[in-house]
């Protein structure tokens, strides 16, 4: 191989312009021992790339690991679906005992305490019946005065609060207390009235 | 698919895989890990895995996430705790480690490791594992053109700092002290 069309090549390569086969005839090239001076990183680059390090970052080891990693795993994801046809089972039984309960409850057809039995007459004559209702109301109805009779009470709040209506009338007797204090303001003018009274009495008193 | 053709087809790749994380997260128990779990995700949905354009792209784009996630929580834990001890010896000590290159590693190897992930990735995958451009596109999930341009970058950037570290290495430059002393 020459070397101009290695180094033809070797500029295409740094350009990223290579193609595998090209970059195969370069390892090849530098594979080789007699490789010019000027292309001693190259020689260096492409021994590396070409491989010992392989060996050396050799892991033998390494393949026994995965299968036993993925055996683990592997047990693990067999439990799966096992749980998962668990949940599906009780969710079915589950629904199913609803439907079961829902349908002797609405029927009563049997003899489960909470079942809604239908109605029935107890009493013979309907007058009593009627008599016997309007007992059992009546005393509803007291029960339930006795408790709106507790809450009138409440009604005193009210009351309270019209009360506190009459706090804004402290308003209007402060205004009316401003007005008192016009009054001072009077009263000092009149001060002045008595300073007339001295005049007063200086003229009177000029002619004697 | 059935177990055994799960052996045939899918176990072989984990080769690739572990190669391609070992050179995002450099460090082989973590690198590991992520091989596992992936393959844990691939046995899991075994029965969809043949409507898959391509098995293997899709192993190694469940690698690269995987891959990409942990080292976002590692990033996040490392500079909290470089925060919260206000250790700046330890910020300031790490470029100047990453300049001195040890002669028992390659030093590509040590080049590569100091790159953008996606650059990492990109050589990774094309020149050391080689993967074709649509493969790749697929993978990382970009277009062809930023992937060839990104190829170029990552390309160059590899023989810049090979050509530093070859010239003026901290080796030549011991090489050289030792030589006056």
């Amino acid at each position: 191989m020459d070397l101009q069309k290695i180094e033809k090549l070797l500029q295409k390569y740094y350009n990223g312009e290579t193609s595998l086969e090209e970059e195969e005839v370069l390892r090849t090239f530098f594979a080789s021992r007699d490789v010019p001076d000027h292309l001693e990183a190259e020689k260096e680059m492409f021994t590396y790339y070409y491989g010992p390090f392989k060996d050396e970052a050799a892991n033998p080891g390494l393949e026994g690991k995965i299968l036993d990693a993925i055996r683990i795993e592997g047990n693990h994801y067999r439990m799966q679906p096992v749980r998962k046809r668990l949940y599906l089972f009780t969710s079915v039984a589950a629904s199913f005992l609803i439907l079961l309960g829902s349908y002797f409850l609405i029927t009563g057809k049997n003899g489960i305490g909470f079942s809604l039995k239908k109605y029935e007459d107890t009493y013979e004559s309907p007058e009593l019946a009627y008599l016997e209702t309007k007992k059992t109301l009546l005393l509803i109805s007291e029960k339930f005065n006795r408790g709106t009779k507790e809450l009138q009470t409440l009604s005193t709040f009210d009351r309270v609060a019209k009360e506190l209506d009459n706090i804004s009338k402290v308003r209007y007797a402060t205004e009316s207390l401003y007005t008192f204090s016009l009054f001072g303001t009077g009263v000092r003018g009149l001060e002045n009235l008595s300073k007339f009274e001295k005049t007063k009495e200086r003229i009177s008193k000029k002619p004697e | 698919m059935k177990a055994q053709e799960f052996k045939k087809k899918v176990l072989p790749l984990n080769k690739k895989m572990y190669h391609f994380a070992l050179r995002l997260l450099r460090n082989k128990e973590e690198a590991e890990d992520i091989v596992q779990e992936v393959f844990v995700k691939l046995w899991n949905r075994k029965d969809k895995l043949e409507t898959l354009n391509s098995i293997e792209a899709f192993a190694m784009t469940v690698t690269k996430n995987l891959c990409l996630d942990k080292l976002k929580s590692i990033r996040t834990v490392s500079l909290e705790n470089i925060k919260s001890s206000g250790n700046q010896a330890s910020l300031e000590e790490s470029p100047g480690r990453q300049l001195e290159l040890k002669d028992t590693v390659s030093k590509v190897k040590q080049i590569i490791d100091m790159l953008p992930d996606q650059y990492k990735m990109i050589i990774q995958l094309r020149d050391i594992e080689g993967y074709g451009y649509e493969e790749i596109t697929e993978i990382l999930n970009v277009n062809i053109n930023t992937l060839r341009v990104n190829s170029s970058r990552a390309r160059n950037k590899v023989r810049e700092l090979l050509l530093k570290y070859m010239n003026h290495g901290p080796s030549k430059n011991r090489e050289a002290i030792t030589e006056i002393l």
